[in-house]
């Protein structure tokens, strides 16, 4: 009698054993293939050790100072189409990017909420939420048919302020409007070298009266007569994945 | 024969459990076809006629673009345009059922968000954007946004039937 309940009993915690050996296999799904490898560049996979998802929208990675844009960590760039553009094909991956297309100054001092850092923020809760060592702006370019150049003005002028009273550490660089192509220029009454110009030499003054710098990168994008080359760009405004390189190196060599 | 009777419930029970064992989301895969999304993509990319010109952007951007995380996919391959206009090409690769839900919603924001963004600022990208190319191909999702809709359907489903 006593044998059969002990027997019984041993019975009863083997399959114990196995029903939680299966129970084990089914939370943790152990799998016993290798699992697709995703594309994901190496550099992130070893920056995230802990358990983080390998995908993190909008928050920079570190870079080794002699990286090539090492000289972007802990900046933003603030802009429009142009600065998308950027963000997707410079290669800079260790910034914060809060830009959109149709952007302009006006929507931003507005406190116009775009998707920035996985969340839908304004840029003072951008600002507020980080500390950056660099700033970049770069606007114009959708402005560029305003009747009032001065308001352009103003309201960039606005959010200079707003980024030194939130960033006062902060070096902020305008960056110049960059040029079109030369048929581009030619054919289209807001978007030529002209007005692109005497919107620059405006910048240049609002640089100068807030004390910061004005950056202009476009040397190595532009041909003999100031233009943007013409194999840089597909409708003669935005760079393509190449010269958005280009960019991106001499804007870190100049600045 | 309680010995038998045990014996028959822990059998039992043991079957029962083994189904939860996997998600495999091979029931929502396609004819069991694996295609390589990288491939898939640049074959796309290759000989769909786009307007733009048309690179492929980090896996990291590409994922940010479509709201997804690292867990929402296998992999990911995703061709953008200058900005100039709202051509797109993105692949992505998926295993389980909660998978392809994922990737469907993220497909559907990034839609919406390029519509938003192209009302005020390119308003004749729009008759793209509002019927773009989405298939489902074997382990892969499709999100084409081009032009001639159907052009790139014949190129998606001549890579597919030569695979």
């Amino acid at each position: 009698m006593m044998n059969k309940k002990k027997k019984s009993l041993i019975m009863a915690m083997t399959a114990i054993f196995f029903i939680a050996v299966i129970a084990i296999f089914v939370v943790y799904d152990f799998k016993t293939e290798d699992k697709p490898v995703s594309n994901i560049p190496e550099q992130d996979v070893q920056t995230n050790n802990e358990a983080k998802p390998l995908a993190q929208p909008d928050l920079p990675v570190p870079l080794d100072t002699d990286e090539e844009y090492a000289v972007f960590k802990n900046s933003l760039f603030i802009g429009d189409s142009r600065t998308e553009g950027f963000k997707l094909y410079s290669g800079v991956n260790n910034a914060i990017f809060f830009c959109a297309k149709s952007m302009t100054v006006d929507k931003i001092v507005s406190g116009e909420k775009i998707k920035a850092q996985g969340a839908e923020q304004s840029i003072y809760e951008v600002l507020d939420g980080n500390s950056f060592e660099k700033v970049y702006i770069g606007f114009g370019l959708n402005e560029l048919g305003w009747v009032h150049i001065e308001n352009f003005i103003s309201e960039y002028g606005a959010l200079i302020d707003a980024v030194k009273t939130s960033q006062p550490d902060a070096q902020i660089y305008i960056q110049a409007l960059l040029p079109v192509t030369k048929e581009r220029s030619s054919r289209d009454r807001t978007n030529n070298n002209e007005q692109i110009y005497w919107y620059n030499t405006n910048l240049v003054k609002l640089a100068q009266s807030k004390d910061v710098v004005y950056v202009n990168a476009s040397e190595p994008l532009v041909d003999e007569s100031g233009a943007l080359k013409p194999d840089s760009t597909t409708d003669g405004i935005h760079l393509n994945s190449k010269y958005c390189k280009i960019w991106a190196k001499y804007l870190a060599e100049i600045s | 024969m309680r010995k038998k009777l045990f014996l028959y419930i822990i059998a039992i029970i043991i079957m029962a459990t083994m189904p939860a064992c996997t998600d495999s989301g091979e029931k929502t895969i396609q004819n069991g076809q694996i295609f390589d999304s990288e491939e898939l993509a640049m074959h796309l990319a290759q000989n769909i006629t786009f307007k733009d010109t048309m690179d492929k952007i980090d896996d990291l951007l590409a994922a940010e673009l479509y709201n997804l995380d690292s867990e929402s996919f296998e992999t990911v391959e995703v061709y953008a345009s200058t900005g100039a206009t709202a051509e797109e090409i993105a692949v992505f690769s998926a295993v389980t059922d909660e998978q392809f839900d994922k990737i469907a919603e993220g497909i559907n924001d990034r839609t919406e968000n390029q519509r938003d963004g192209f009302t005020n600022y390119v308003p004749g990208e729009l008759t793209k954007l509002q019927d773009p190319l989405v298939r489902q191909v074997g382990n892969c999702i499709v999100f084409v946004v081009c032009d001639d809709k159907a052009q790139a359907e014949s190129v998606l489903e001549d890579y597919v039937s030569k695979e």
